[in-house]
């Protein structure tokens, strides 16, 4: 018993240099995307922006098996930043990444055609351009975990980003669980950033009879509340320029009136409606008549 | 088995409570926190009679009726069991990346083998340190589910707690081992239990917490909240977490099981004191081979239907007949003068 008390951690310690595996025998890819016309169709994009040709198969295993052989390496999309689907494949395959290949939950999804999106490896900037428009309040935080929990409601649908024409600051687009695709307009993309997450603090520009004017934003918080059937949103604003405060408390309210008039009119749920109606006991369908009242204090 | 401290037994048997409270199989509402809190109570209760003993009443117990101390050590095996079982069903790809589950289980009962031939009281002595690893995981888990808290998805409700009492309950084995235990440690030996029972429960309310309130509707769809849990809590961007849920995973098995083995080993001492060198790998066989073919929530019902006899009736009626027997002295003295 002694001798073996004595060997039991020697010969562990000796393995945990066994492994064979460098690091060139593994492929971390920094953008994924899926495609699922008939076939699954798999594009993957490694850090050092070298686009691999698609492969094809009829499961996320298979296809990354695939990837595996024809890279020569281990596939590993724990550090994926980005992964860009269409309306051919929604986010159906997504909850398997997450779940059981790794995906990270902060990773962006891009609603994108994957075969145009990966033909240039310069498009990988719109990660960037999408975190840093995010910290600077011009788009509402999205990502993956959050995407996923909003598709598993009784609205089916999830808020994504999607690249403009004019490669400015990404739109917003509600896809619904048939693959179909609603696009906010710029005013409600706007509305959607105060009425969801709660957010740090940013310097926004507004224009103002004076001309244009920057406000400081210190802090952005919302508090729901469900009564009788009736949800309150109640958008709470801290700024460190007070004389600018009613300005921007008339450009919140429309922006989250027609955020909501928006998301309504397009049967979806991205704010948190149907955790509000299941706390207060009443059952959420799909048809149900929402009625929102929303309040924004700017203080 | 010598003396343990009670800020050690309360260790092992949090850290043993903790892999139970990891593997709760799914999440059904805002009710599992209330009964959670319920269940603890009822625990706190049902510890009394097995806190009342005197000293050294299960050693003597089990010396002069076998029969208990072979209730006690079949019912270790279905805990031990049972922590296999969970092993198998509730281990995420991404925690076992490389080995099988059928390759990690043997692997950590070879190591439980290794770690139980050291005896309960080294165990005990390594419990500390194995929580203060398991507290710095804890830690990174809530840093990182704290970014996706939506309070608007918990309520306060008091309907639909008693399935996540029983739940509770069938996950608790290790408290017939409080007994046994408590026989070791010097003193404040309920202070040591409360303690045991109070952050066991507040754990299970963290991970239940963060679980509706940072994971949503994807707890409800995937099951085993804690698992989903490491998988949606990355707080780090360029660095993933799961090395250390890997580390804590492992480790809360390994010390389950080592806590089963070693009170095995301790009550075959006992009653054979020739079993004392077999009983830790025959013990971890044991409860192998019964994980491989019973599903856990057949083995977490035989240890809810068997505890309440072991941590409840089988105490109660002993500290009835040492209260009868004390009476029953009182009065042959009180008849001599």
């Amino acid at each position: 018993m002694k001798f073996f008390k004595f060997l039991f951690p020697c010969v562990c310690i000796f393995l945990t240099g066994c492994s064979t595996e460098t690091i060139s025998d593994r492929l971390y890819t920094q953008a994924v995307g899926l495609t699922c016309d008939g076939k699954l169709s798999f594009y993957t994009q490694n850090f050092n922006q070298e686009v691999s040709p698609p492969v094809e198969g009829i499961s996320i295993a298979e296809v990354l098996r695939q990837e595996e052989s024809q890279n020569g390496g281990k596939v590993f999309i724990g550090h994926t930043e980005l992964l860009c689907l269409d309306g051919t494949c929604t986010l159906n395959p997504a909850e398997e990444l997450l779940f059981e290949k790794g995906l990270s939950p902060a990773c962006k999804i891009l609603y994108a055609k994957p075969e145009e999106y990966f033909q240039n490896p310069e498009n990988i900037s719109v990660i960037h351009m999408i975190r840093m428009s995010e910290q600077n309040g011009l788009l509402c935080k999205t990502d993956l975990a959050t995407a996923l929990n909003e598709w598993h409601g009784v609205w089916e649908t999830a808020l994504l980003p999607v690249q403009k024409a004019d490669q400015s600051v990404p739109a917003l687009i509600l896809l619904h669980k048939d693959g179909g695709c609603t696009e906010l307009s710029d005013f409600a993309g706007k509305g959607m950033y105060w009425l969801r997450q709660n957010s740090g603090s940013f310097t926004m520009t507004l224009q103002t009879p004076d001309g244009e004017q920057d406000i400081l934003i210190r802090n952005c918080r919302i508090e729901k509340k469900s009564e009788n059937q009736e949800l309150s949103y109640h958008v709470i604003i801290r700024t460190g320029t007070p004389e600018l405060n009613q300005p921007l408390q008339r450009l919140v309210e429309k922006q989250c009136e027609s955020a909501i008039h928006e998301m309504l009119s397009a049967k979806a749920d991205v704010i948190g409606i149907q955790d509000l109606l299941e706390n207060s006991g009443i059952k959420p369908e799909k048809n149900m008549k929402i009625r929102i009242s929303l309040t924004v204090t700017v203080q | 088995m010598n003396k343990i401290h009670n800020h050690q037994l309360a260790a092992i048997l949090f850290l043993s409570g903790a892999w139970s409270v990891i593997c709760i199989p799914s999440l059904s509402g805002s009710g599992q926190i209330t009964g959670t809190i319920i269940a603890c109570l009822i625990q706190i209760i049902c510890c009394l009679p097995m806190l009342a003993l005197r000293t050294g009443t299960f050693s003597n117990q089990i010396k002069t009726h076998k029969w208990l101390g072979i209730i006690y050590i079949l019912f270790f095996l279905i805990c031990g069991a049972n922590g296999f079982s969970q092993l198998w069903e509730a281990a995420p790809p991404q925690l076992l990346p490389s080995s099988g589950k059928l390759t990690a289980a043997v692997l950590i009962a070879l190591t439980c083998f290794y770690t139980s031939s050291a005896g309960l009281r080294a165990t005990a002595r390594a419990a500390p340190i194995v929580m203060g690893l398991f507290l710095i995981s804890l830690t990174v888990l809530i840093l990182g589910a704290w970014k996706r808290v939506d309070l608007s998805r918990i309520s306060f409700q008091m309907t639909d707690f008693l399935p996540s009492i029983r739940t509770y309950f069938s996950l608790s084995g290790e408290l017939a081992a409080v007994w046994i235990l408590s026989d070791s440690v010097r003193n404040h030996k309920n202070t040591a239990v409360n303690s045991y029972l109070i952050s066991k429960a507040i754990f299970c309310i963290l991970i239940l917490f963060f679980s509706i309130t940072a994971g949503g509707r994807l707890m409800y769809l995937n099951g085993y909240p804690f698992f989903t849990l490491t998988a949606l809590s990355q707080p780090l961007q360029g660095q993933r977490a799961d090395a250390l849920y890997i580390l804590v995973f492992v480790m809360l098995h390994i010390m389950h099981t080592t806590l089963q083995t070693g009170i095995i080993e301790h009550i075959a001492e006992q009653i054979y004191p020739i079993a004392e060198k077999w009983s830790a790998p025959v013990s971890l066989i044991f409860m192998l081979i019964p994980a491989y073919f019973f599903k856990s929530d057949i083995l977490e019902d035989m240890i809810f239907y068997s505890l309440p006899v072991l941590i409840l009736i089988i105490p109660l009626s002993l500290r009835i007949r040492q209260f009868m027997k004390s009476i029953q002295k009182k009065e042959y003295s009180h008849e001599i003068f």
